[in-house]
Parts: structure tokens; C-alpha cells; sequence
């Protein structure tokens, strides 16, 4: 999208916004594990051109299955959006890509691109790196590269896949993250990117850590779909659980029947104070038309009298897209921004 | 009413009367968390069983608001985290009219 377009289009650019996850992931066929990996790959080359309108596509394969580079995801997110600030989430997959698909380096040095703007996002496995070296990695990406969130994965392939409350595995990994100062812990649930059991990536396993451990924010990504009533329940109950609508909401154009249905849901339920914006780029390859579908949405008639859902209001657009998750992480939101 | 009596004393004392034993029956309660009393907006937080309760969206527009908005000077009753459409709360004020204003 060129200066041009955004300003034609640009929602969003009077409000502060705040991309819950982007990647710098790397999917070129030479980070690939096996064949399974390849089947991944596809799955996700697949799976996300879905959802976007055929002029946003990759076009290919080829163009799509690369090693994304940090100027390529900086230039999308804020040279052609009015995002203000993103969070590199880093990728833990080790079973499918040998640096986890959005490694942790890779994810640094976006932030060392533009320090002010991009907020580092860890990752560990406590399978794959066994406990003691993912302890260890975390004080690193802690102490020695900024990161202010962890990203896990629990659901993994080939009998490899742990549980959010296994108190040898995972409890470890929160008592440290608190030990570090860090009080965002966030999960994959549900999108199985391959052959992952379903079941391990039921957001079910979140509850009790919820309770064990209050100072942690849990943010859920995905919906948890196909589990989605049962992760906008556990949103709904939990006051310290958080939904972002990484990947989820990117179905707006493509189904937006059933995507409002679970917006409207989680709205009713969770409330707007619970919903964090996340865009996926560069599996969403360009973040503005995402940008201002969402901001141009409305529910629908039926659902506010068949459902109760609530109409989305600006208020409620402002928490979604960055207030909340400013507010998490204790972020001064810009005064330019100010009510 | 007397009128000395301030709408957050009114509406106090409907909460204390009507709602908040109601409310016990089942471990739950109710607070008010503010008043505007220039814009008639009174502010619930809902607290102990009602908290995480899945019923909270039916008891605030069934009981909260249908009570609470026949005080005189209030009106519209609000509680964090509660997030219904109008037209529901319009459909549901329709089962339980609003009888003439009273403290």
C-alpha cells in the first residue's frame, strides 16, 4: 500500500494501536525439519491466503515460503499502517522448524530495528530444550535482550506435546518469568499448524494456572478453535485471562458470519477490556485493510437481538486495539492519544 | 423520598432492600461504584457469585435495571463488564414495565 493509499484508507490513524503479534518467521524450505514440517508449511500457506481478498495474496508459494526479514515485517506494520507500536512474538516450534519458525533472534532484531516501537516477545520450549536450558534461555532473552512476554507452545507433534498446568513442566517457567519480572505469559491454543493432537491444544489447561499464579496475565491466542465456547468461557471467568484475536478475526472477509458470531460471543462474555488486536503479519501480508475492515465493522442486526451482543462502540474499538494491551504491559499510550 | 435525600442514598436503599438479599440467597452481591447524579447513571459492580456468574447479563438487565431505574432521577443503571445490545435490554424492560417512579 503506498503513502497514498493509507491516507485514502488509513483507519485507526486517530487511535493508538497496538499490533498484539506479529512474526519475523522463516519459512523457507531449508529451516524445514521433514516432510511433516513441509506439510506445515503448505498448511499455513494454505490456511492463511483464505482469508485474505485475492489482491492481498502471496501469489505463490515461492513468495510466500522464505525467510520474512525484518524490514520486510517493519515496513508492513509501520511504514504502511497506522500501527504505533507491535509485539515480535518469537515461535518455539522445534519439531517443525529448526529455529522454531519465528525465532528468538530474528524477533530481537526487529526490536533492535526501532527500540521505541517494537516490544520482544520470548519463547521457549521446556520439551524440546529440556527445563533447565529453557529456565536458563529465559533469563537470557530477559537480561540480555528485553523480552517482556513469553510465548509458549504446548501442542506439538509426535508425543511431544506438555499441559499449561504440569507443575514440573510449566509451573517452572512461570515461577521464573515472575522471578524476571515478566507478568505476560502467552499460549497457542487451538489452529493446529499440523499434525499437533487436537486435545493439546485445548485451552482448558489455562484455568488453574490462572488461579495458581494471579500476578500472571494468560493471553489465549487463536480462539482456541475449534474450542472457542470453552476459551471465551474460561476469558469470561478468569479476570487476569485475556483473548487476542490473532488469526481469528483475519476471517473477516472470507467468513464473516461465523467471525462475527465469535466476536459478538466474546464481547458479550469477556467484555472489550478482555480483547487484544493482533494482526498475524506476515501471515496477514499487509496489516491496514485488516486495519480498517475491523474498524469498519459493525454487528450485525440479528445478533444484537437474537444474541444480546453488544454493538461495537469507539470506546470499545480503543480498548481492542491497543489501550488494553498498553495498559498490561504499562505502557504510556502517546499523548497525542490522549481523550 | 424526602428531600434532603441524595440519588445515591435512593438508590442505595432500593440495593440494600430489593436487590442485594435477593442476591445473597446465592453468595452473590452488588456495590455501587458511582453515581452521576446530573446524568441519572448509576454504576453496579457485581461482586462474589455474581462475578464470573453466566447468568450476570440476566440478572442486571432483569433485576439490576428493571428495579433500579423506577428510582426517581435515575436513568440507566450500568455494571462493568456487562455487555448487552439495546435491543435486548429494550426487549427485556418490555417483561418488566416500569411502574411510576419511587425512591
Amino acid at each position: 500500500m503506498t503513502a497514498e493509499m493509507r491516507e485514502a484508507t488509513g483507519l485507526g490513524r486517530d487511535m493508538f494501536i497496538f499490533d498484539n503479534v506479529v512474526h519475523v518467521h522463516n519459512f523457507d524450505p531449508s529451516n524445514l525439519i521433514d516432510d511433516l514440517a513441509e506439510c506445515a508449511n503448505r498448511n499455513i500457506y494454505t490456511g492463511s491466503t483464505k482469508t485474505f481478498p485475492p489482491d492481498l495474496r502471496f501469489g505463490s508459494y515461492a513468495n510466500f515460503a522464505r525467510a520474512w526479514s525484518v524490514e520486510d515485517i517493519h515496513r508492513i506494520i509501520f511504514d504502511e499502517s497506522t500501527t504505533d507500536m507491535a509485539m515480535a512474538q518469537a515461535v518455539p516450534l522445534y519439531d517443525y522448524w529448526k529455529d522454531g519458525l519465528a525465532g528468538v533472534e530474528r524477533q530481537y532484531e526487529l526490536m533492535k530495528l526501532d527500540p521505541e516501537r517494537v516490544i520482544f516477545c520470548g519463547a521457549v520450549d521446556p520439551v524440546y530444550q529440556g527445563l533447565r536450558t529453557a529456565l536458563e534461555s529465559m533469563t537470557y532473552q530477559v537480561e540480555q535482550m528485553g523480552a517482556r512476554s513469553f510465548k509458549l507452545y504446548n501442542g506439538h507433534s509426535a508425543r511431544t506435546s506438555w499441559r499449561a498446568d504440569d507443575r514440573d513442566l510449566a509451573y517452572p517457567l512461570y515461577k521464573r518469568a515472575l522471578d524476571l519480572g515478566v507478568t505476560m505469559i502467552q499460549f497457542h491454543k487451538g489452529l493446529p499448524l499440523g499434525m499437533e493432537p487436537i486435545e493439546s491444544l485445548r485451552p482448558n489447561d489455562i484455568q488453574i494456572p490462572a488461579i495458581d499464579f494471579p500476578e500472571i496475565n494468560f493471553v489465549i491466542h487463536h480462539l482456541g478453535i475449534p474450542y472457542q465456547a470453552e476459551t471465551i468461557d474460561i476469558g469470561r471467568r478468569f479476570p487476569n485471562v485475556y483473548l487476542s484475536l490473532s488469526s481469528w478475526i483475519n476471517y473477516l472477509a472470507l467468513r464473516p458470519v461465523p467471525t462475527l458470531m465469535n466476536l459478538g460471543e466474546a464481547l458479550f462474555a469477556c467484555g472489550p477490556e478482555k480483547l487484544l488486536w493482533g494482526s498475524e503479519v506476515p501471515l496477514w501480508p499487509a496489516a491496514q485493510p485488516l486495519i480498517d475492515l475491523f474498524l469498519s465493522t459493525e454487528i450485525p442486526p440479528h445478533q444484537l437481538d437474537g444474541y444480546a451482543h453488544p454493538q461495537i462502540t469507539r470506546e470499545m474499538q480503543e480498548m481492542i486495539m491497543g489501550r488494553n494491551l498498553a495498559r498490561l504491559l504499562d505502557i504510556e499510550i502517546p499523548a497525542r492519544y490522549a481523550k | 423520598m424526602t428531600p434532603d435525600e441524595t440519588l445515591y442514598e435512593r438508590s442505595l436503599a432500593v440495593l440494600n432492600e430489593q436487590i442485594r438479599p435477593l442476591l445473597h440467597i446465592h453468595g452473590g452481591e452488588a456495590r455501587i461504584a458511582a453515581v452521576d447524579a446530573e446524568a441519572g447513571i448509576v454504576d453496579l459492580e457485581l461482586l462474589g457469585a455474581c462475578a464470573c456468574c453466566q447468568l450476570a447479563p440476566w440478572t442486571y438487565a432483569a433485576v439490576l435495571r428493571t428495579r433500579m431505574t423506577q428510582i426517581d432521577g435515575v436513568n440507566d443503571i450500568r455494571v462493568q463488564g456487562i455487555n448487552v445490545s439495546q435491543v435486548a435490554l429494550d426487549r427485556v424492560a418490555k417483561m418488566f414495565p416500569v411502574k411510576e417512579k419511587t425512591a
